[in-house]
């Protein structure tokens, strides 16, 4: 009788063993799938956008007479558009956030994605829009605490 | 060409504007000028829908008092964060219209209870054109944060003439060039999206 309850008590010990062993495998298995899936093969193809981040634009003029406000903005803006473009425009909506005309240095707010282009449009407006001024970038920075920071401690010697 | 594109909103579907429509291969489109609530002519299903456009809560909830008995799609334009979330949860409510007039309050607030209640974001073109840059320009970082919480985005006409009519073949292109998205969702965001709408409304095309 005895014999029998341990055959029976080893039998099941090695079929508890065996199962487990089958769990394993198939666990194993199905984590290669999922990784397969995980590959850049069964990426969707309408990708979410990413967030729109700012960047602020710290720049100066150098020039002999004054520039107002809503003119520096409009010299921008109109930049813009001729060189990249109403589309670019939108995307980038550049906004003139800040501007002393005493320091004739101000900031320009942008989309992340445009912030090079940015300053390609500067150059642009340098050449066949201001004849008479050029527009120099000096920092680009993440905050605008920072922005203004820079505006008015960078080199303000080299103006005034 | 594929004959499967839906126009949520046209103001007036005239003799011409339907020609053109069935020309671009439109299967279904949405007015408020029609006669029976489903109905189909030349081929093309006209189904009787609603743009409301309302300032408070109060009078959107007396707009919209048995309005699903004589209108099938119903779509709000909010001129008011109120309105804005009270049509967000609504049943009665198949879209919430994105124009020049109500960018300020289409936050993120919004988005998560557009995409709690699975709600789409229309967008009027005829309105969009008209909006000075700055707005477009608002729309676009709208559109990216709803895009973001992946709320659908559908374009619709709203045409009263035959030079507002959506080309299935070029909007796609012209908006994924102003938006930057890809020219693939907006092509499935005037064919897919508006049919799932349809179709959830008892609409069979």
């Amino acid at each position: 009788m005895n014999n029998i309850i341990y055959a029976a008590v080893l039998l099941s010990i090695s079929l508890s063993i065996i199962s487990l062993i089958i769990v394993l495998q198939m666990y194993l298995q199905t984590r290669k799938i999922f990784r397969l899936f995980k590959t850049k093969r069964f990426k969707p193809i309408i990708k979410k956008p990413l967030k729109i981040r700012k960047r602020y634009i710290v720049f100066m003029i150098l020039s002999s007479r004054e520039f107002r406000r809503e003119e520096v903005a409009n010299i921008i803006s109109k930049g813009f558009k001729e060189f990249l473009g109403i589309n670019s425009l939108i995307q980038a909506d550049p906004y003139l956030i800040y501007y002393d005309p005493r320091l004739k240095r101000g900031i320009i707010r942008i989309a992340h994605i445009y912030k090079d282009q940015t300053l390609a449009v500067f150059d642009y407006v340098n050449r066949y829009i201001l004849k008479d001024a050029v527009i120099i970038p000096l920092k680009t920075t993440g905050t605008i605490k920072k922005a203004r920071k820079i505006m008015y401690k960078h080199r303000v010697e080299l103006q005034l | 060409m594929i004959n499967d594109f839906i126009d949520l909103f046209v103001e007036d579907p005239n003799d011409k504007v339907l020609r053109l429509l069935k020309h671009f291969g439109y299967r279904a489109i949405v007015t408020d000028k029609a006669r029976d609530k489903i109905q189909r002519v030349n081929g093309i299903v006209i189904v009787k829908g609603l743009l409301l456009s309302s300032k408070d809560e109060k009078s959107l909830r007396a707009r919209l008092k048995g309005v699903k008995e004589e209108y099938s799609i119903v779509l709000i334009e909010p001129l008011s964060t109120a309105a804005a979330r009270f049509a967000a949860h609504d049943s009665r409510v198949d879209g919430i219209a994105l124009t020049c007039r109500n960018t300020l309050y289409m936050d993120p607030g919004q988005a998560g209870m557009m995409k709690q209640y699975s709600k789409p974001l229309i967008l009027p073109l005829k309105d969009l054109i008209k909006c000075p840059y700055r707005i477009v320009s608002r729309i676009f970082r709208r559109i990216i944060l709803f895009r973001s919480k992946d709320i659908n985005v559908i374009p619709v006409s709203r045409s009263s003439e035959t030079g507002d009519v959506m080309n299935p073949t070029t909007t796609p292109l012209f908006l994924s060039y102003l938006f930057g998205l890809n020219k693939g969702y907006w092509l499935y965001s005037i064919s897919n999206a508006p049919r799932e709408i349809l179709v959830k409304n008892g609409v069979k095309i």
